[in-house]
């Protein structure tokens, strides 16, 4: 089923994975900022939200709970770097997160993410290629 | 330049400091998702590049230390392996306020990152992707037609429909003017700027028709 994801990343490289990996099966809107996607939340209703951590002005812990608060029901998972960023990806899995992926994103992880399948339990990507 | 050209470029491309290999593995060797994700890396570049010199100008090392983050995570999506190695090192430097490591680094960092975009503009890799050309000219309502369509698709935030339309019509001889503004707006989608995307779709279909 087609599936309106919501990529948020304040790095247009990484918006440009996700979107190119997954546009074909699903519609997807990158947005480069927390702001963004608020302002963006109600006329591009997303059923997954792809949320990077570490950005300026507000972070993924922020924009988490700003969009919880604007209304946004939907899974989010979490877009990390090798390093967990000062216990910010353990304070949005606590404020609800399904799971994270950690960077580099690879088309398996974000397909398997995309199919919307329940896993059960929080979910954790790690790419094989770390580098 | 044709799709199948940019494969042929990609195949025999040899961009120091890029594992092309390394990079098509990211995305299962899909060559189109690999370009499209280089003339990102290659949009953004100069933005960011400015931002990080912002940054180091002001000392603002916590600033420079998220744009390190990014940098690194864009680099090692493409294969850039010394480069995000180079950028995690910054990263933490800039994170945790070691002055000195940042002194030490942040200007082979930049001329790094400055080096691969300047390689990867001479090597064509990260032109705008548009399929083979198509002599046929566009007929007057044909074109008002398809622009009217993209300009929907992009109120709709329908960004492949949108995008597929723009690069199809760029295929047809067009007015250069035209060209450039569809190029334009392309440009826009891919930065993530949908107000200014609808609004040059918009104005667009008030001059030309």
């Amino acid at each position: 089923m087609r599936k309106r994801i919501m990529v948020i990343d304040d790095n247009l490289t990484s918006l440009t994975q996700v979107k190119a990996i997954l546009s074909k099966e699903h519609d997807v809107l990158p947005v480069t900022s927390g702001s963004q996607a608020l302002k963006l939340l109600h006329k591009f209703v997303p059923d997954i939200i792809l949320l990077d951590i570490l950005m300026p002005e507000m972070d993924g812990f922020e924009t988490l709970i700003a969009l919880r608060q604007a209304g946004a029901v939907c899974d989010v998972f979490i877009l990390t770097g090798a390093e967990d960023t000062d216990g910010l990806r353990e304070k949005c899995m606590d404020a609800g997160a399904k799971g994270y992926l950690r960077k580099p994103l690879t088309a398996p992880m974000l397909l398997a993410v995309a199919s919307g399948k329940d896993f059960g339990t929080p979910l954790s990507f790690e790419s094989e290629y770390m580098m | 330049m044709c799709k199948m050209n940019r494969s042929g470029l990609l195949a025999s491309a040899r961009i120091e400091g890029l594992d092309i290999h390394k990079g098509l593995e990211l995305y299962e060797g899909s060559v189109p998702v690999y370009l499209e994700v280089l003339r990102a890396f290659f949009i953004q570049g100069p933005r960011q590049i400015a931002t990080m010199r912002d940054a180091l100008e002001l000392w603002d090392l916590p600033r420079y230390g998220i744009e390190a983050h990014a940098l690194k995570s864009a680099a090692r999506g493409l294969g850039a392996i010394s480069l995000g190695a180079l950028a995690a090192q910054q990263e933490a430097a800039g994170k945790g306020g070691n002055e000195e490591a940042v002194r030490q680094d942040a200007g082979r960092l930049l001329s790094d990152y400055q080096a691969l975009l300047e390689a990867l503009d001479a090597s064509g890799l990260a032109r705008e992707a548009i399929d083979p050309p198509d002599d046929t000219p566009v007929e007057p309502e044909a074109l008002h037609k398809q622009i009217a369509f993209a300009a929907e698709r992009a109120e709709s935030y329908d960004l492949s429909a949108l995008e597929e339309t723009l690069r199809e019509l760029l295929r047809h001889p067009l007015e250069p003017s035209l060209s450039r503004e569809l190029r334009a707006v392309l440009d826009m989608s891919a930065q993530c700027l949908y107000e200014e995307t609808q609004e040059a779709l918009r104005a667009l279909l008030a001059d030309h028709f």
